[in-house]
Parts: structure tokens; sequence; C-alpha cells
């Protein structure tokens, strides 16, 4: 895998004898694009906060906390060093004052491991100030203004976008944030050893072999896997919790033009492998159960409504629901993804609806 | 910061100390609840002895976290997301170690892949 390449300080030296302009040039020519879900280009992303004057900050969003995602964990626990390269690469890039990683609460048995290498790298580059700061169990704050929100010491709640953080973010100062396999991937593109087609892909669920696998966009479904020898007969795959439950298609290509084709989000490629001994009912009962618990509470829409959405599921588990009621169900799904303030609640139904769409029966048999 | 540290130091986060970083900080205490409370790493009361925590995300539903709950209950003479005293039992949200699921935490430590036998010991050493 490309994220186990030893970097041994290469990409930085070689990009401190850059302009921190040619850095992001070089960026924006690998072509490079954010690897956390949302695709966007990284060398814009911080030619816009390079653009602008004053005191900047870059953040590591290490906040993992998607349902079956644990790639990024991969790199923190096996090859931290690649990471804080990255990262003193882009704060150099981007001229920012000082680096964060904000990393999960849950993750707290490899800040040792991170600290370690912070610490080996600013000792050689003691220019540059790096902090980790601990999240506290708050899905939302995966989001990149309530990460802000959060390492001002507030509670992680999403702020109105725009202004985006490239122009006012922490502390109201241009600040880019970018996902730790993004980061990841800077050194190798100083170093001239990136390959922009590969990805982590995590698998677990209804697998013998569950983990990490790097595999190019593109590949067919039943090659991902293969690799994690499936047990049983599959019968649907969950995109993490937020990212929709596809019918399983061996043949579908893996990108996120073919998935969104399927009303499912390929997002950072978490795949939970169900098999048929499995109810989807039980397990969006458990997932709308998630969302209410991670919901900030700041809009309508995605605080109440999955609460109505969970009434509807629990009863749909004892009896069968009437017509209004299914109506009712999609009706509030729809709701919800159409009104919610911020991505969390937009995608919170997204497997609900398609399995209305797709599992219809599963709700009879519940 | 402060907050992570009032957990670890006590296990929850005691009123009196909340009301004397108000103090220290300047920050109304009105606030520093209002963060307390929004994250799930803090408590704001003593915890129980014993905090079992099943995670009940699809990983670990699909690899029998069900069946995990309903052996707690049956064992421990406890229902989900209650409390007898001595025992909180709860329902949790991804660890992010799906690839070890079922996940089950106590008082906070992790352990992995579990199963009924390894839980039945788990729980007699909590007794």
């Amino acid at each position: 895998m490309q994220v186990e390449n030893k970097t041994n300080f290469k990409g930085i030296e070689s990009s401190l004898q850059m302009s921190p302009e040619a850095v992001i040039d070089k960026i924006k020519l690998s072509k490079l694009t954010g690897r956390g879900g949302a695709c966007f280009p990284t060398g814009k992303k911080w030619e816009i906060a390079s653009a602008n004057k004053g005191d900047k900050f870059f953040i590591v969003n290490a906040d993992e906390s998607e349902p079956g995602n644990f790639k990024d964990q991969f790199i923190l626990k096996n090859n931290p060093d690649l990471l804080i390269e990255g990262l003193l690469i882009g704060c150099h890039a981007v001229k920012a004052k000082k680096g964060f990683i904000y990393i999960r609460d849950e993750y707290g048995d490899l800040i040792k491991n991170i600290q370690d290498s912070v610490n080996k790298y600013l000792k050689k580059y003691p220019q540059f100030d790096i902090e980790i700061i601990t999240g506290a169990g708050a899905y939302v704050c995966g989001e990149e203004t309530a990460i802000l929100e959060s390492i001002e010491g507030l509670p992680g709640i999403p702020r109105m976008k725009p202004p985006y953080p490239g122009e006012k973010g922490l502390e109201n100062k241009p600040t880019v944030i970018n996902n730790v396999e993004t980061i990841s991937m800077i050194p190798l593109i100083m170093n001239n050893e990136f390959n922009p087609e590969l990805r982590l892909f995590s698998v677990s669920g209804n697998v013998k072999k569950p983990g990490v696998y790097e595999f190019p966009l593109g590949i067919k479904l039943k090659e991902v896997l293969e690799k994690a020898e499936p047990e049983g007969k599959i019968k649907a795959i969950f995109m993490g919790a937020s990212g929709g439950c596809l019918k399983y298609d061996p043949e579908i290509h893996v990108t996120q033009e073919s998935f969104k084709e399927k009303e499912v989000c390929l997002g950072s490629r978490g795949i939970i492998v169900i098999n048929e001994n499995q109810s989807l009912i039980t397990i969006l009962k458990y997932i709308t159960e998630f969302f209410i618990h991670e919901s900030c509470g700041k809009c309508t829409p995605c605080r109440e409504g999955n609460v109505r959405i969970l009434e509807l599921i629990d009863k749909s588990m004892e009896k069968v629901l009437t017509k209004e009621e299914y109506e009712r169900l999609n009706d509030l799904a729809n709701y919800i993804k159409e009104c919610s303030f911020c991505g969390l609640g937009m995608s919170s139904t997204t497997a609900l609806l398609n399995i209305l769409k797709e599992f219809s029966e599963e709700f009879k048999n519940a | 910061m402060e907050l992570h540290a009032l957990q670890d130091k006590y296990g929850f986060l005691p009123k009196k100390r909340l009301e004397k970083l108000s103090k220290k900080t300047n920050i109304p205490l009105a606030i520093i609840y209002g963060t307390a409370t929004f994250y799930s790493s803090f408590e704001l009361e003593k915890q129980p002895k014993y905090v079992i925590g099943v995670v009940t995300c699809p990983s670990c539903i699909a690899n029998g976290a069900l069946e995990l709950i309903k052996y707690i209950e049956k064992t421990l003479n406890i229902e989900i997301n209650n409390s007898n005293g001595k025992y909180l039992l709860l329902k949790i949200q991804c660890m992010g170690r799906c690839y070890d699921a079922p996940i089950i935490t106590i008082n906070k430590k992790i352990y992995t892949k579990m199963n009924i036998e390894k839980l039945s010991g788990l729980l007699k050493k909590c007794r």
C-alpha cells in the first residue's frame, strides 16, 4: 500500500527548497482530491486559504467516526510520520502559523505514537508548531466547521457556510482542513511516488478477513469483497451509516458516479458487508438511533425527524405498517434529507430511502 | 483540555470543580455545562462501579452485538440503558474497531471480537 511508504524527511526537505506557491502548484498538478468523501481538489483548497492575508491555520481531521471506517486509523497506527510530514508540508505551503491534529477520543491509544512522531519532526524543524487535540465523543465533529468550534472549546455545532474555513476558520482566520488520508498523500506527491488512482477501503461486517485494503477506483465491487472473503450470501452493503444501503451488485464499478446512480454515497469507502441472515430493518433501527444520538440538535428536521422515523421503524418491527405510515416514513426521510442544516442530517436517511426503494419487502417481514 | 483532565481524574465532572473552572477561566458556568453535556465522553454524575457498553453499529450488529446485550441483561439482571446501582448497561456508538467486531467496553476499556464465552469470563470478573 502506498500509505506504508517510508518518507524519511525526503518530502519535507524537497518542499522546503521550493516556494510555498510552487508546492501548491505541484499538489494541484497531482490532481489530489479530498479522501474524506467530499473529493474537493486539495491544491485548490490550499490556494484559497493561501490567498488570504494574515495568520492561517492547518487542521488534520482525524475524527474518523463514521461506522465501518478505520482506514485513517491504519495510517495513524502504522505510518504516522507520513501524516506529520504531510502536515508540515501543508503548513509550509499555506504559510500556516500552527497545525492541529484533531483526533477522536476513541483513538486515544494512538496518541502517544503520533506525539512521538510530532516531537521527532519538531526537533528537526522547530520553525513549525503542531498540537494534538482530542475530541470528546461527538460524530458531528467530523464536519469541518464543527471541528473549528470544538478546537475553540465549544460544543461542536456546525457553522453556516459560507464563509468557508479557507476564508474564515479557526479564530476566524483562514484555515485548511484535510482528512488524514489526504494529507498522507502529500509526501508521496513530493517524492514522486503518488498513484492518484489508489484508494483505501475499510471492509467489515459479514466477512472472514475484515481490514483495510487498497484498490484503484473503478474496480468491480466483487473484487473488493473477494479479498475480504464474505461469509454467506451477500444481501447488501452499507456505506458506513450515512452513505446508504446498496443492494449487492457484484459487477458495479466502485466509483462516486456509479454509486450515485444507485443513490448511494461512496464517501470514504467504508464498506459493511451484510449477508442474508441479517435483518436490514434491525440494522436500520440502530443506524437511526445512531443519528438521534449524534445529532447536535441545531436544526429541527434532523433532531426531531429521526425520532419520528425511529417510532415508525419500531412499529414496523411489531406489525405491518399501513399505507399512510409508509408514506409518512418516506416523506419524513425526504424532508430530513432536503431540509437539514448540515451533512449529518442530510445523509441520516440515505439508508432508509435505499431500503424503502430496494428492500420494501423487508418491512413486511420485519 | 480542562474538561478531559477533570474527567480523567474523577471519572466524571464534579459540579464544584466546574464552578471553580468557571471562576478561574471567566467562562460562564452555563457555557461550561453546555459544552460538557454536548460531548458523550463527559459524565456529569458519578458512574456505577461497572459501566458496560455494547457497540450497536452495523458491523457489530452483523457480528452478534444484540446477542451480547441479551446475555448481559440476563446475567446481570439489568435492562439496556438502565442501571441497578452497581452496573450500567449502554448501547454505544462505533469505536472504529469494526475489523474486530463485535466490540464491548467496560469502564471505557475496549474488548474486541467478543463472544458469549469471552463475555461470560469478563462478567465474572466484574462481580
